[in-house]
């Protein structure tokens, strides 16, 4: 067998640590291929350590699963089937509202940093004591990440993902019924970044750089508005928050379309 | 741990797993499927990690990835009852996984996502002591821009050490076709580092 057949086999191989006794034969005498081997178990060896985004369980979903406060999901098609998606029973109302209340001047904070920080370079970041939760962590994150962004684009894109992050946080409090003012903050607060941050930042974009930024943001957009349609006719407790950021989505998405005309 | 009423779910299931160590797959299977919800909840926990980590790497977006397992992991809990004893239930939960991404990236009318650069450039694991920190970045650049039917089936076989025919029950696929998928990835991840090997030599 030639160098060339014998890694092609070791490629096809369910293990390439554990050759045939064929392969092992030609690899003792050929230093080539044995350091090909070796090459090719170090990427995979490697593999695990990529950096992944680290994500806990989500306290909703363990909540839905063990039946707390939500009713049962049998029959569901898991896509929102009943709409029962990640409710969120018994939410503490304090420290939600105190979230709510942090997460409203990050996001006047972030949008700050593109108003009157336009330039590259640092620029100040509202600190705030923060409790555990994930909502105001992540936008936390995105304040930060605002403030070191080096391009228009870079801070577009954050300011979509801060919009996405504000409606994902929203989807968790849907159907707790004690969370609903803060639910209608969430989606307040959803509507300014993409109103006042995400299209008004879009139209300072050069033209050249639209289609690449915008258009996944515009179907980002256009995802919003569909599930959050859907969220608000299957969980009429939070219809009106989730009409909010339909309609920011539909507009938001629509103006972008626009642009991407021009 | 029936009576349980304490919402943090650390706690439950803390208290759940020391309460039976020893409870193996299958057993969890059997008892979600008689409406155990506690069991459910630990298997969750057992496989939310792996689960989100795989959708990580094919959606390359945190809060996709986390709604994609979430949502499997309903999906699965909805549909516990088709599943049938003595199969193997991570193959089976993958598989809903695989599905509902691939049903999203239908939605979305795409079927790659942009690569977060920034996330490769991260990290200083120990096995970056071993590959330098440029190849890591490369690595994780290629693996990102892989077609999603080859990562997938590639990350199913390196990281989770799923066989070619385990992988291809997570895929709905052929063994073959599993095992080619493997190749072509291998192929074009030792084609793109072969170069900065050579670089980092000493």
């Amino acid at each position: 067998m030639t160098c060339e057949q014998i890694q092609q086999r070791l490629l096809a191989c369910q293990d390439p640590r554990r050759p045939t006794d064929e392969i092992q034969y030609h690899l003792a005498a050929c230093p080539a291929c044995r350091q090909w081997q070796v090459r090719l178990v170090e990427i995979e060896r490697h593999v695990p350590f990529l950096p992944v985004e680290p994500a806990p369980v989500p306290e909703p979903l363990l909540r839905q699963v063990l039946g707390k406060g939500a009713a049962s999901t049998a029959g569901t098609t898991g896509n929102l089937g009943d709409g029962l998606w990640l409710r969120l029973a018994g939410v503490g109302r304090t420290r939600w509202r105190l979230a709510a209340g942090v997460a409203a001047a990050l996001v006047w904070a972030a949008l700050g940093l593109w108003l009157f920080h336009d330039q590259p370079g640092p620029a100040p970041v509202a600190h705030r004591p923060l409790g555990p939760d994930q909502l105001v962590t992540s936008l936390m994150a995105h304040d930060l990440g605002l403030a070191e962004a080096q391009t228009p684009a870079e801070r577009l894109k954050l300011l979509a993902q801060l919009a996405d992050d504000l409606r994902a946080e929203s989807k968790n409090l849907a159907g707790s019924p004690q969370a609903a003012d803060v639910l209608e903050e969430l989606a307040s607060q959803y509507r300014v970044v993409v109103e006042d941050g995400v299209v008004q930042r879009a139209r300072k974009l050069r033209p050249k750089d639209r289609p690449s930024v915008l258009a996944p943001i515009a179907k980002q957009l256009e995802r919003a508005r569909t599930d959050a349609e859907t969220f608000a006719h299957e969980v009429p407790t939070a219809a009106s928050a989730f009409r909010t950021i339909a309609d920011a989505a539909k507009d938001g998405s629509g103006q972008l379309q626009g642009l991407l005309r021009e | 741990m029936k009576g349980a009423t304490q919402p943090a779910n650390g706690t439950v299931l803390a208290a759940f797993n020391s309460e039976q160590p020893a409870l193996d797959e299958a057993a969890l299977v059997r008892r979600s499927q008689c409406g155990d919800r506690e069991a459910f909840a630990a298997l969750v926990e057992r496989y939310w990690d792996r689960l989100y980590r795989w959708m990580y790497h094919l959606a390359h977006h945190r809060q996709q990835a986390e709604d994609l397992a979430q949502e499997a992991f309903l999906k699965a809990l909805a549909h516990l009852r088709s599943f049938r004893a003595g199969s193997n239930f991570r193959a089976w939960l993958f598989r809903i996984a695989y599905n509902t991404f691939l049903n999203q990236c239908r939605e979305d009318g795409r079927s790659r996502q942009a690569f977060p650069e920034q996330l490769a450039a991260r990290g200083q694991g120990p096995a970056e002591q071993a590959m330098s920190r440029e190849a890591m970045r490369l690595l994780a650049r290629t693996i990102g821009r892989l077609p999603p039917d080859y990562r997938a089936a590639f990350l199913l076989r390196v990281e989770e050490g799923l066989s070619f025919r385990q992988i291809a029950q997570v895929l709905e696929t052929t063994e073959e076709t599993a095992r080619w998928r493997v190749f072509k990835a291998r192929q074009k991840l030792m084609s793109v580092l072969a170069a900065q090997f050579d670089r980092d030599k000493p």
